[in-house]
């Protein structure tokens, strides 16, 4: 029934609903630089008709609800980038710190001293008896292991620094977690009257990108509104209103793996299931790049101290001596496994690896494949069935192991018996390299001459071991040393450049999905200023029709 | 499309980032004067400057080497020219003294005698610390009374004698020159190289000078030098794998194998001056003759090795600036691109900032009471 009263009313309803929409404007304003806000709507509807003598005639405007504009989909697809991101632009981190320590710009780098080095042993052909040219051989040489050594323990520095990183960022994740499961109580709660928890949601939301930031995740919502988080191998961090916490474990090279912590207090490693965001990035930097330069260095050290050590054997001193070596320092690395007792690598830095050994051989034969960059062995054995000696044997051709001893040959290996994984460590070859110390204390030592009646003018020696600069010595006889640093130093280069190129890439990948979604669901002061006129006027009128209401019911009364 | 205020700011923000950065990276260049300031920029420029410059110090490695080398032949060309022009001194008064009575005689004896000494002082020459003529025995002169004491074991002592000498005194001298050891062979010295076995205390390791006194029933003997070195040459590093053999044996010179060993020569000279002998001395200025001969031979035979040091040295000269011509290219800054660029980017930087002002700037807010 159409009366004066219900003019009033549908004008009242008209006031509220355009304040409320007033309100969620105003919302909007205030949210305009704030990240991951998603402007609101109110959904007004008309409200259900009444019957009248005329036919139905409308009741007026219902706000029924606020919503978010929002893309679902679009969401996933940023958290998604935003790992590949997060993990590129660790990375890339990780090799701007390790191409500072390669810094050969300013020619007082390794190449600079190798060459020096190479140039005073060519000084001493000239005087072999020359009490200056050994000083400043012994200069040299003090350089050039110098820079071995500095090198190698700024590398080993900057991959602790990775584990400073990881510890952060393993802290923020739980945190994160944490916040997730909280919000998702709070929507669950919030909802159950009918109606969405937007801001809420957006708060999840950004959480949630965060979190995709830091580590790779598989994340999903179910009817109820709660988002599940998973990650590594199907670990679950967040579950409904509780989460879960990842830790960190200090592995057998002495860094930080990263492990999730269970139900009942158990812990598993989830490092190697780990695919993406920045914590792949700094293992990646940590345990590929980095360890991969360590290694490249070890091996150059370690050839040289060989043949170098060789030549200079074989020499004669002016003191009479021979059998000195020029270069120490070099040391073997060796571990244990379960009963394979004393593995021994060969000597040199590049026996710091892992030995692994897996299931899932078809055959007792097993089978093995070193990593390229890593040096890193993996036995795949048939589980019950391979023997202790068959792997041992195996191991022992690879020529990065000197001798391994097994307990029991005969009896199988189980891989749930004992541990079947082990760190090789001790070795050095870049970190320890000297120069002799009894040369050092006697510079008489230093062989220029090859035979003993050939002191103290023969310098046959010195000009063999000059000659090493030119010689193939590395990369299996097709690499000069020098060659092989400035290779190395070229790797370095072009993997920045490339982690570099990816990053860029990714970023305007980021960038682009960022402005797709502001455009769908950013906030437009221009339009919201529209909408603030729009419903100011419409207020403005209803509060116009609140009056003629009046104004008529006046007329009504003043009629008696 | 809908464009909302983040938008635009986001937008312009990272093109301004980009430029700057473009900007910082071309103020780099300019300053450093290098294209490459660190492996990333290039890395196969980068291993291509490191070669480069691995090369430029092998050459200059190379040009000094091959320098002392030059000093050293240069040092042995001089030295055995001032050789030759003394023993055809020798020569000419031995040729004079042929018809000479025997008081000139007496007194060409003398003459001959520090002549002689000085050829022996000449022979000696050393190199920096090093004598040039003995071989690989560069801690010892080439010629001269000179024993050495090694790991407790004394070598032997040689010197030789112009004639048969029924006493012989050989006198072991320290550093300054006091006498710490006295030889006197039973059954004197004969004619030629002496060999005489240590005798007495053992002085420590090292290296000592002896002299050596002869006479027989006709007076005084004369005593010469003998060679102390060994036949080790010396090498000079020329180039890769390469290498330049130089003689310095001092017998080449001196005593050769089939020929006349100057010393004794000049020894019996003396001697047979002091005798009076006539037909030795008629001798001896032939045999002087060939011993002068073989002097010049040794230096002819030396002029294709320092033939040798020069043309590798014109080679590595040449090829250096071409190393550092490839060095500059690949490493150094064209200054003129560089500048141009910037000022490219500049203007496409300020024309970007201008731009962003004009959008940010306005917006409905302003015009709406």
């Amino acid at each position: 029934m159409s009366d004066i009263y219900g003019i009033m009313s549908l004008a009242g309803n008209a006031l509220l609903a355009q304040r409320k929409a007033i309100t969620v404007t105003g919302n909007n304003i205030a949210n305009v630089n704030t990240p991951g806000y998603s402007r609101q709507k109110l959904i007004l509807e008309n409200n259900t008709p009444l019957q009248s003598s005329a036919g139905p005639m409308g009741n007026g405007v219902d706000a029924v609800s606020v919503e978010r504009v929002y893309d679902r989909f679009l969401g996933l697809q940023i958290n998604s980038e935003s790992e590949t991101l997060g993990r590129w632009e660790a990375r890339m981190g990780g090799l701007e710190l390790a191409e500072v320590i390669f810094d050969e710009s300013g020619e007082f780098g390794l190449s600079q001293s190798l060459s020096q080095f190479w140039g005073s042993w060519q000084d001493l052909t000239n005087d072999p008896s020359g009490y200056n040219e050994r000083v400043v051989l012994q200069a040299r040489s003090e350089v050039m292991t110098g820079t071995f050594n500095r090198i190698y323990s700024d590398l080993e520095r900057a991959q602790k620094g990775f584990d400073a990183s990881i510890e952060g960022a393993v802290a923020e994740i739980n945190q994160l977690s944490q916040q997730i499961a909280e919000l998702n109580q709070k929507i669950m709660e919030d909802e159950a009257s009918g109606y969405t928890a937007n801001d809420y949601r957006d708060q999840r939301d950004r959480v949630v990108k965060e979190l995709s930031g830091l580590i790779d995740i598989n994340s999903f919502e179910d009817a109820t509104g709660r988002v599940t988080v998973s990650v590594g191998a199907g670990q679950t961090l967040v579950e409904s209103n509780s989460s879960r916490s990842l830790t960190t474990q200090v592995n057998g090279f002495g860094f930080k793996d990263i492990a999730w912590v269970g139900p009942d207090a158990t812990t598993v490693d989830i490092t190697a299931d780990i695919s993406n965001g920045k914590l792949k990035g700094w293992l990646d930097a940590r345990d590929v790049d980095i360890r991969g330069y360590m290694r490249q260095l070890d091996t150059l050290a370690e050839t040289m101290t060989e043949q170098v050590n060789n030549l200079h054997q074989a020499g004669w001193g002016l003191d009479g001596s021979n059998g000195n070596d020029f270069f120490t320092g070099t040391t073997t690395a060796s571990g244990s496994m379960g009963p394979l007792t004393n593995i021994t690598a060969v000597a040199g830095g590049t026996g710091n690896i892992r030995v692994t050994v897996v299931g899932g051989g078809l055959v007792p034969t097993p089978s093995m494949t070193t990593d390229s960059v890593t040096g890193d062995i993996q036995i795949v054995i048939q589980d019950g069935a391979t023997t202790q000696g068959q792997i041992a044997a195996l191991l022992q051709t690879h020529t990065g192991i000197d001798s391994v001893t097994a307990a029991a040959p005969g009896s199988a290996w189980n891989l749930s018996a004992g541990t079947n994984t082990e760190v090789l460590a001790g070795g050095s070859s870049a970190e320890g390299i000297q120069l002799n110390a009894a040369i050092s204390n006697d510079l008489d030592l230093i062989a220029a001459s090859s035979t003993s009646t050939g002191i103290p003018g023969d310098n046959s020696q010195a000009i063999k071991i000059a000659n090493l600069q030119h010689a193939l010595t590395m990369n299996s006889n097709s690499s000069t040393f020098e060659n092989y640093y400035n290779s190395l130093v070229s790797t370095v280069g072009g993997t920045l450049q490339s982690a570099n190129a990816y990053y860029t890439h990714q970023s305007a990948m980021v960038v682009q999905l960022e402005n797709r979604r502001e455009s769908i669901s950013g906030v437009s002061l221009d339009e919201e200023m529209i909408n603030l006129v729009k419903f100011q006027t419409a207020y403005d009128a209803a509060a116009k029709l609140i009056t003629t209401a009046d104004e008529l019911l006046q007329t009504v009364l003043n009629m008696v | 499309m809908r464009v909302t205020n983040s938008m635009m700011s986001n937008t312009i923000t990272g093109y301004l980032m980009r430029q700057s950065e473009e900007l910082y990276k071309v103020q780099e260049q300019i300053s450093s004067q290098k294209k490459i300031n660190r492996p990333s920029d290039d890395p196969t420029g980068m291993r291509n400057v490191l070669d480069y410059r691995n090369k430029i110090a092998t050459v200059d490695q190379y040009l000094d080497n091959i320098a002392r080398g030059t000093t050293r032949l240069e040092t042995t060309e001089i030295t055995l020219d001032v050789v030759n022009d003394l023993i055809g001194v020798v020569r000419e008064i031995s040729q004079q003294q042929a018809k000479g009575t025997t008081q000139s005689r007496l007194f060409a004896a003398d003459t001959v005698r520090d002549l002689a000494n000085q050829v022996v002082d000449l022979a000696n020459t050393k190199i920096g610390n090093n004598y040039m003529f003995s071989g690989h025995k560069t801690d010892r002169p080439a010629f001269g009374h000179v024993v050495e004491i090694s790991g407790g074991i004394p070598g032997d002592l040689e010197f030789g004698l112009a004639a048969d000498a029924t006493n012989v005194t050989i006198e072991v001298m320290d550093e300054s020159g006091s006498v710490i050891n006295t030889i006197t062979p039973a059954g004197g010295g004969t004619d030629g190289v002496n060999t005489v076995a240590w005798s007495g205390g053992l002085p420590t390791d090292g290296l000592y000078k002896f002299t050596v006194t002869a006479s027989n029933a006709g007076g005084d003997v004369v005593d010469y030098a003998t060679y102390n070195g060994d036949t080790g040459t010396v090498r000079i590093i020329m180039g890769e794998n390469s290498e330049l053999t130089i003689n310095a044996d001092g017998r080449e010179i001196f005593a050769p194998a089939g020929g006349g060993d100057a010393f004794e020569v000049m020894a019996d000279l003396i001697t047979a001056l002091k005798n009076d002998d006539t037909a030795a001395i008629s001798t001896l200025t032939q045999q002087l003759d060939s011993v002068r001969t073989q002097v010049s031979e040794f230096r002819a035979a030396s002029a294709p090795k320092i033939y040798q040091l020069e043309t590798t040295e014109n080679f590595w000269s040449n090829y250096k600036p071409k190393l550092e011509q490839l060095l500059s290219e690949t490493e150094n800054v064209d200054l003129n691109e560089a500048v141009m660029r910037l000022n490219q980017l500049d203007l496409a930087y300020q024309s970007t900032i201008a731009t962003a002002a004009r959008i940010i700037q306005p917006s409905l807010v302003n015009f709406l009471k």
